[in-house]
C-alpha cells in the first residue's frame, strides 16, 4: 500500500475502532428490572368508574353485560372478567364508554363476584 | 540526520493526534445515534373491584327502596332464604317466593309465565315478563318493571 493511501486508511480504521468502542459501551447499558402487578384504581394507568351490570332479560340467572367509563379514554384493548380465573371478555370502547358482552361463555349471576379490567394503549 | 528524525517524530505525533481524534469521532457518533433512540410512552393498567349483590340488582328495585345483600337463583321454584335478597328466575315458567317471611326482596322472573308470591307486610318488588303480566300470578309484590 502506498504511503498516500496509508493515512486515510488508518484514519478510517480509527473511526471504525471508535464506533466499535461506542457500540460496546452502549451494549453494556442495562435497564433495571421493572415491576408490573395488580393494582387498585389509584395505581392503575386507567381509572374505571360508573360500573353497571345488566342481567339477561330472558334468563336473569346470567349477566349479559358490564359497562363502565374509562379514563384516559383512549385504550385500544380492554378486557374484563367477573371472577378470578374466569373467562376474559373482549370489550368495545366508544370514546371512554366501555361495554363488555358476557354472553359467550354465559356468566352466572352468582359467579360475578370480582371485576377485573385490563386496558392497554 | 537530526532534522529528518525531528520531522519523522513530528509526523508520527501528528498522526497519533489524528488517529485519537478519529477514534473519538467514531465513539461520539455512535453515542449520538444511540441517544436518539426513543421509546414511546405507553399505558397499561389493571383494575380490580369486588362485585356486591346490589350492583347486580335492577335499578328499579334500588330506586324503590330495596337494596339486596345476597342472591339466590334457579329455575322451577325459587324461595328467598334471607332478607333483602335478589331472587332470580330463569327463562322458563318459575315460581318465585318470599314465603319464609325473610324481609324485603327483589324478585326477577325472566321470560316465561311466572308466579310471584311476596310476604303481605313486606316491600317485595318484582320485575315481571309481559307474559306474566298477562297470564301469570302476582301476589303481595309490587311490579317495578316489565322485562322482557
Amino acid at each position: 500500500m502506498s504511503k498516500r493511501l496509508m493515512l486515510p486508511a488508518l484514519v478510517l480504521l480509527a473511526v471504525l475502532v471508535g464506533a466499535a468502542i461506542g457500540r460496546v459501551a452502549t451494549a453494556a447499558n442495562t435497564v433495571p428490572a421493572g415491576h408490573v402487578g395488580q393494582g387498585s384504581t389509584a395505581t392503575s394507568a386507567y381509572t374505571i368508574s360508573s360500573v353497571a351490570y345488566t342481567l339477561n332479560a330472558n334468563n336473569p340467572r346470567d349477566v349479559s353485560q358490564v359497562s363502565f367509563t374509562i379514563s384516559p379514554t383512549t385504550p385500544r384493548v380492554v378486557k374484563a372478567r367477573l371472577f378470578n380465573a374466569g373467562s376474559w371478555y373482549t370489550c368495545t370502547n366508544a370514546a371512554g364508554t366501555v361495554t363488555c358482552l358476557t354472553t359467550t361463555p354465559a356468566l352466572a349471576t352468582t359467579s360475578a363476584v370480582n371485576l377485573t379490567v385490563i386496558a392497554t394503549q | 540526520m537530526r532534522r529528518r528524525r525531528h520531522r519523522r517524530r513530528g509526523r508520527t505525533g501528528l498522526l497519533g493526534v489524528v488517529l485519537i481524534v478519529a477514534v473519538g469521532f467514531g465513539f461520539v457518533t455512535t453515542q449520538a445515534f444511540t441517544a436518539s433512540n426513543t421509546v414511546p410512552a405507553t399505558k397499561i393498567g389493571q383494575f380490580t373491584q369486588a362485585i356486591s349483590p346490589s350492583q347486580l340488582e335492577p335499578a328499579e328495585c334500588i330506586s324503590n327502596g330495596v337494596t339486596v345483600t345476597s342472591i339466590v337463583s334457579g329455575s322451577g321454584t325459587i324461595t328467598a332464604t334471607a332478607a333483602n335478597q335478589l331472587v332470580l328466575g330463569s327463562a322458563s315458567n318459575d315460581t318465585l317466593n318470599d314465603t319464609n317471611n325473610k324481609g324485603n326482596d327483589c324478585m326477577v322472573g325472566g321470560a316465561g309465565t311466572d308466579t310471584f308470591t311476596g310476604w303481605k307486610h313486606h316491600n317485595d318488588l318484582c320485575v315481571v315478563s309481559t307474559a306474566t303480566q298477562t297470564s301469570g300470578t302476582i301476589t303481595n309484590c309490587t311490579v317495578v318493571a316489565t322485562r322482557p
